[in-house]
């Protein structure tokens, strides 16, 4: 058995190994949000995802990466209290990319464990703790520019449907995010 | 002259009293003058003799008036009311003008309940009987200690000795926004010491006492002073029959022994703290997009009948269903706040609330109450 996935690896390897790449990047940009009593408060902010994904088959990839910096503060309720909201998650994607010449534009499909927390600074904050984790699907599309055989810039589109409902109301962290990286593909 | 009654059970009255007095209460007998062989001149100190006298300036004296009773609280509201208390009668109490005479028995209660007058053994009723309705609302003192009325086997001027104490309070609370402290105690339980005390407080008290020596208590008196002469206690009393003062030793009313002290009553006027006004409450949904808090804001108003400053509120809260054993103390407030938001509700708690206004002195007032 163990001897078997060996040579199925070798065999993978051998069969791919002159199309395989892997990808390290950045992108930053912005993102929104559709709940609207969130909007109105905090606003849409800024993201930042730096990412990696290993190419293993002509155009598809499979990767990793990690959204973080939405980080925003509001005054919230009758009595306009000082908070914070935060939101976070680690996705997993594969990704299909086509080549035009230095162009690749691609789509992307994942999922992603997010997690959210508010801070309150009221007397009732211990009451009412928000501070969870929730899974979402991703769905993305973009393109990768090249400069150079392995240098990129990137521009995509993300769109994440997250719900989530800690306590009796039910509130959309979803929202589409732009964003603008750079990167590089490591060839071998 | 006294009767008792074994069981004394009468209908509720038109204030909604149910009458259930004890075995041993007594009624005030005496009419508008002294009746039989009594001593009405009492002891007469020999000057040299006097141990500590001690009598309370500005008690007015009133003459009987369809009442012992009525007549003898009437001085002591009447003392109170120039001590301060100018709501207690209209007018001046110093003397027994008329309007204070329609204060300790007003002339609707002299023909509703007054007459026809009667005299053991014959009760004749009067609109204290059924049916209800026909007699005037209560305005006077005797209205308040149930003088003269038929249903409850008061004869014309008598007053069951219970009935003065609260008489005078449900006068006082009906017609003022004063507070009173009164209390009535049997002879055997209260110390000499503790009716020298309240003269030498200044606090004017009623007795019942037993002016014929037959055994049993007929008639009310205002007693404003102690003395003490060869190690007797006296008192000094007026006896609505005249505006001296009359002194008599201070000994349980037995068969014999004249002017002997069946039970004292004891009075207080103060001003009374009243809760806030308009206690309210207004339920509040305060929303953080993830969750919303439900507050039930509690408003009131200062309460314009306090003359005393009030220096804080407290404010209780149970769960609703709980009985009033579960208040618990949820703050304590200065007087000018005049809101609190008790945040942090459940989508379904719910509370009953209560507020007391605390003076300077202490005193709490009743609690008012809001629920949601």
């Amino acid at each position: 058995m163990r001897k078997g996935i060996l040579a199925a690896a070798a065999l993978l390897v051998s069969l791919q190994a002159p199309a395989m790449d892997l990808r390290v990047g950045c992108a930053l940009g912005t993102r929104s949000i559709d709940d609207e009593s969130l909007r109105e408060a905090y606003g849409p902010g800024t993201v930042y995802f730096p990412y990696a994904a290993l190419s293993f088959w002509k155009g598809a990839a499979v990767g990793a990466g990690f959204e973080t910096g939405y980080s925003k503060e509001a005054k919230l309720g009758l009595y306009k209290e000082a908070s914070s909201l935060k939101i976070q998650g680690f996705e997993i994607f594969a990704l299909y990319q086509l080549k035009f010449d230095a162009l690749h534009p691609y789509l992307k499909a994942g999922y992603g464990f997010y997690s959210y927390s508010q801070t309150l600074d009221s007397p009732i904050a211990p009451l009412f703790r928000v501070d969870a984790r929730q899974g979402a699907p991703i769905l993305a599309g973009g393109f990768n520019l090249h400069l150079t055989e392995g240098l990129y810039l990137s521009g995509e589109a993300k769109y994440v449907p997250l719900t989530v409902k800690p306590f009796d109301e039910e509130v959309d962290l979803g929202g589409l995010r732009y964003l603008l990286g750079i990167g590089y593909a490591f060839k071998f | 002259m006294a009767i008792a009654l074994s069981l004394h059970l009468f209908p509720s009255d038109h204030g909604g009293r149910t009458r259930v007095l004890p075995e041993d209460a007594r009624q005030g007998t005496s009419g508008p003058s002294p009746s039989g062989e009594i001593d009405l001149m009492g002891h007469l100190f020999r000057r040299a003799d006097i141990q500590p006298v001690s009598v309370i300036a500005g008690v007015p004296a009133y003459i009987w008036r369809h009442g012992s009773g009525p007549t003898a609280a009437a001085m002591v509201l009447g003392y109170y009311d120039g001590l301060g208390f100018p709501d207690l009668f209209p007018g001046d109490a110093k003397v027994q003008t008329d309007t204070v005479n329609q204060k300790i028995a007003s002339e609707e209660h002299y023909l509703d309940y007054g007459l026809p007058i009667d005299s053991p053994p014959l009760l004749l009723p009067d609109k204290s009987e059924l049916p209800e309705g026909d007699e005037h609302a209560d305005n006077c003192l005797a209205d308040y200690m149930w003088t003269s009325q038929s249903v409850y086997s008061n004869y014309y001027g008598w007053t069951w000795g219970t009935d003065v104490k609260f008489g005078m309070e449900e006068y006082v609370r009906a017609t003022t926004s004063y507070a009173i402290i009164a209390t009535t105690n049997r002879f055997f339980n209260i110390m000499w010491t503790a009716v020298k005390n309240e003269i030498l407080s200044n606090r004017p008290m009623i007795f019942f006492v037993d002016t014929d020596a037959d055994g049993e208590p007929d008639h009310f008196v205002t007693v404003i002073g102690v003395a003490e002469e060869n190690g007797v206690a006296y008192y000094g009393c007026y006896n609505t029959w005249d505006t001296g003062i009359h002194w008599y030793p201070y000994r349980q009313n037995a068969p014999g022994v004249s002017w002997g002290v069946h039970s004292v009553n004891t009075v207080f006027v103060e001003h009374g703290v009243h809760p806030p006004a308009n206690f309210g409450i207004q339920r509040i949904e305060n929303s953080f997009i993830f969750f919303k808090e439900y507050i039930n804001r509690l408003t009131w108003e200062a309460n314009p009948e306090n003359r005393s400053k009030i220096v804080r509120y407290r404010l209780f809260r149970k769960p609703s269903a709980e009985d009033d054993a579960s208040f618990e103390l949820l703050a304590e407030l200065d007087p000018e706040v005049l809101r609190y938001d008790d945040r942090g509700l459940g989508k379904d708690a719910v509370f009953l609330y209560k507020i007391t206004s605390v003076d300077e002195s202490g005193t709490e007032s009743i609690p008012a109450l809001a629920g949601n």
